[in-house]
């Protein structure tokens, strides 16, 4: 009995959950497996495996209503996937097969007559929060063009990785068609020094850091083509040291982040072999701690941002199997706090930042179902400045672009309605690392 | 020189100005100009301790250093304690925790124990800092790293003193664990000790001790340390006297845990009843961890259910 009437409680919770939903999104999340789900297998095996997976792309384990349903609307779908959830079979005592008959029945009736209601989308997120796009879009707009803000002059530097926050973050939510694309992508040629690398800002010193920015942005923007990219591979190849490591520039500074922009750099510009790849994994799992963690040089504290740097290198390098996934994943689940938000190390507090170096790790290594992924959503919107958009580190701290992309591209990876799905290894929408590695040119 | 120190003093993560002075210094290499050096990213990171920059161009500084004179032993005393001293201000500040682990590998054995000394009170006093435990485990492991590489007579000597210093090390994270209840960072150093302590100080003790003297004073014995901590759990797990303290929670939590760790660390060859006592404790151990955080049960079964790899 009590079993049938969650059935009938877990009935109601879906009319209201689609209700609420925004009809026109594309069914996001089946996309954003699929393209993970593609790419898993060829973490482990190398990427030259994930293009013969692409060309017999089988639908993976989503639901299986959407095989039969390609070309259905949304709502067929939900309606077939209700259906199929309750099965008429169930044994139930006869009066209560006779109302979840009947239930069934108008549950069809009011997915082909009711509009979203705006009193049932209220209930729900005042207990969830929302995520104000539009506001953020806002924000990030304005930061972009105040140049003259004492905030930009002070990150003057480094506002080649601005660039690439901003806009990645545009992209997820579907505006990145806001900015003017030939003045970007005019100053980031001119940020380009004689070396190949690319600087922070124009006149600056180049750096790896800026350089896998710049890659990254002209991806969105699918430029990549207007880049030498020999001239680019060549600044980093000579940054590669005997032991497999990267310097981050000429004045020698080694650290395992260096390595993951070295390695996705060059996967996104398709010259990975020019460097001695088996060194460089050799070298990431030398700093491997006995926690299972990743710290930046050999010996050096587990921190969730050189993790996601390690991980993230060795799946594109397709060497996952080095990494101990469980005793990793137990090292990363231990980083949920009781807010639900995930810190970088053991006792600090949680900041939206780990949300994504956290989250995209266990991706990566397919753990994570070990963290409670609705109280990281919670975390993540309560972190929202909802007047002024932006994301801050901690709900009621000041915003900045930083933190607004990690918490944006958290979201899309936690599957939130509307965002663009996001690949966890290279930082890109999904679409954009598709278009690099699948079509044809 | 003098524009980049004022831009520097402004924007202290400019890094084309410290790649400005790193230019021009390294035409001179004059101790005195790299120790002006030294001072001036000393300045930068009393006010931005959490500069990369700044913490970056010390490393080179020292680098530079390291090639030319021979000062070296008394500048990373130095830099060690500058390092705390930041530290002391900004909490867990990997990059300066960081910079500290970097100069253990120019250090001689003796300072290497010299700092593990040293470094104890400060520890004892910040025991929700995970760095500077991390800090020590480093110290630890590097000794450990220096009794490898010295296989000849004095080596049971070393290893007699390793073994001390690894079990004063637990017999004082265990004072501290019972003092400062449900601090993450202490069991998380627990972690570490045991587990080194079982599977590799154990291997090596069967090495040495068929070439050298009776064993008497060094006798690790498995069984009775796996008892020892198992008691300690059970003390650690049974005090949630006041559920209103989060700490007793959160010390239930993390001893639950650790004995989880531990029963997944150990290797099979060492002995089929201490698999046995853990499988028992296993079993309390998963109730207790269910009892303690309902809210994340599952966790709990995944973790029980996983099988570490050889």
């Amino acid at each position: 009995m009590a079993v049938a009437i969650i059935k009938v409680v877990d009935i109601i919770k879906i009319i209201i959950i689609y209700l609420v939903q925004q009809p026109a999104s594309p069914p996001v999340s089946h996309a954003h497996s699929h393209s993970l789900l593609l790419r898993s297998p060829s973490y482990s095996h190398g990427l030259s495996t994930s293009h013969s997976l692409s060309l017999t792309a089988v639908s993976p384990t989503s639901p299986s209503f959407l095989k039969n349903s390609t070309s259905a609307s949304p709502n067929r779908r939900w309606l077939r996937l209700l259906l199929r959830r309750f099965p008429t079979s169930v044994k139930l005592r006869p009066s209560l097969k006779f109302w979840l008959k009947w239930l069934k029945k108008v549950i069809k009736f009011s997915f082909a007559v009711v509009k979203p209601l705006p009193l049932t989308s209220l209930l729900l997120h005042l207990e969830m929060g929302e995520l104000a796009a539009d506001k953020h879009v806002k924000y990030i707009i304005s930061v972009e063009k105040k140049k003259d803000s004492f905030e930009s002059v002070v990150m003057e530097h480094l506002r080649l990785n601005g660039a690439y926050w901003g806009l990645t973050t545009l992209d997820i939510l579907g505006k990145l068609d806001a900015v003017d694309e030939e003045d970007v992508i005019s100053w980031i040629l001119k940020c380009q020094d004689e070396s190949g690398g690319f600087a922070g800002n124009i006149g600056h010193d180049p750096h790896v850091l800026y350089t896998l920015s710049a890659v990254q942005v002209l991806a969105l923007f699918d430029k990549v083509d207007i880049l030498d990219a020999d001239k680019v591979s060549n600044y980093i190849v000579g940054l590669q040291n005997e032991d497999g490591s990267f310097s981050g520039d000429i004045w020698g500074e080694v650290d395992t982040r260096f390595s993951y922009i070295a390695i996705c750099c060059l996967s996104i510009l398709q010259r990975l072999d020019k460097i001695n790849v088996d060194k460089a994994v050799e070298y990431i799992v030398s700093c491997k701690n006995l926690d299972g963690g990743f710290g930046c040089t050999p010996g050096g504290e587990s921190h969730a941002g050189q993790i996601f740097c390690c991980v993230g290198a060795l799946a594109i390098a397709g060497a996952l199997h080095h990494v101990d996934k469980d005793l990793l994943g137990w090292w990363l689940c231990e980083r949920q706090v009781k807010s639900g938000g995930l810190n970088g190390r053991p006792e600090k507090l949680p900041d939206v930042c780990y949300s994504w170096w956290v989250l995209s790790s266990l991706i990566m290594i397919d753990r994570v179902h070990w963290i409670n992924k609705d109280k990281l959503v919670k975390f993540i919107l309560d972190c929202q400045d909802m007047e002024n958009g932006g994301i801050s580190d901690r709900p009621d701290d000041a915003v900045d672009v930083f933190h607004t992309y990690f918490g944006v591209a958290g979201l899309s990876l936690l599957e939130y309605p509307g965002l663009k799905p996001i690949d966890p290894a290279y930082a890109l929408p999904v679409d954009v690392v598709n278009r690099i590695f699948f079509s044809k040119k | 020189m003098i524009h980049s120190k004022a831009l520097l003093l402004l924007s202290c993560d400019f890094a084309t100005a410290w790649n400005s002075r790193k230019l021009i210094v390294s035409n001179k290499r004059l101790l005195p100009i790299l120790m002006d050096e030294l001072h001036l990213s000393a300045l930068v990171l009393s006010y931005s301790p959490k500069s990369e920059q700044a913490w970056s161009h010390r490393r080179w500084v020292i680098n530079m250093i390291a090639r030319n004179c021979s000062t070296l032993q008394w500048i990373i005393e130095r830099e060690s304690e500058l390092v705390e001293k930041i530290a002391e201000r900004s909490k867990m500040n990997y990059r300066a925790w960081n910079h500290r682990c970097w100069l253990v590998s120019f250090m001689t054995r003796e300072q290497v124990l010299d700092e593990l000394k040293k470094s104890r009170n400060w520890s004892g006093l910040h025991v929700a800092d995970n760095s500077c435990f991390h800090y020590r485990r480093r110290l630890m492991l590097r000794n450990l790293e220096g009794f490898c590489y010295t296989q000849d007579n004095n080596s049971s000597g070393y290893f007699v003193e390793t073994y001390q210093i690894w079990k004063e090390e637990l017999d004082w994270n265990e004072s501290l664990i019972k003092q400062y209840v449900g601090r993450e960072a202490l069991w998380l150093h627990r972690r570490f000790l045991s587990m080194y302590l079982i599977k590799h100080m154990a291997t090596h003790l069967l090495a040495v001790s068929c070439q050298s003297k009776p064993k008497a004073s060094v006798d690790i014995d498995i069984d009775s340390l796996m008892d020892h901590e198992l008691c300690l759990v059970h003390s650690c797990s049974t005090t949630i006297a006041d559920a209103n303290f989060e700490d007793f929670q959160a010390q239930a939590i993390h001893s639950a845990a650790y004995m989880l760790w531990l029963t997944k660390q150990i290797p099979e060859y060492q002995g089929i009843d201490i698999q046995e006592k853990l499988r028992a404790g296993v079993g309390d151990v998963t109730r207790m961890l269910k009892r303690s955080c309902p809210d994340r049960s599952s966790l709990w079964d995944y973790l029980v259910g996983y099988h570490s790899e050889p």
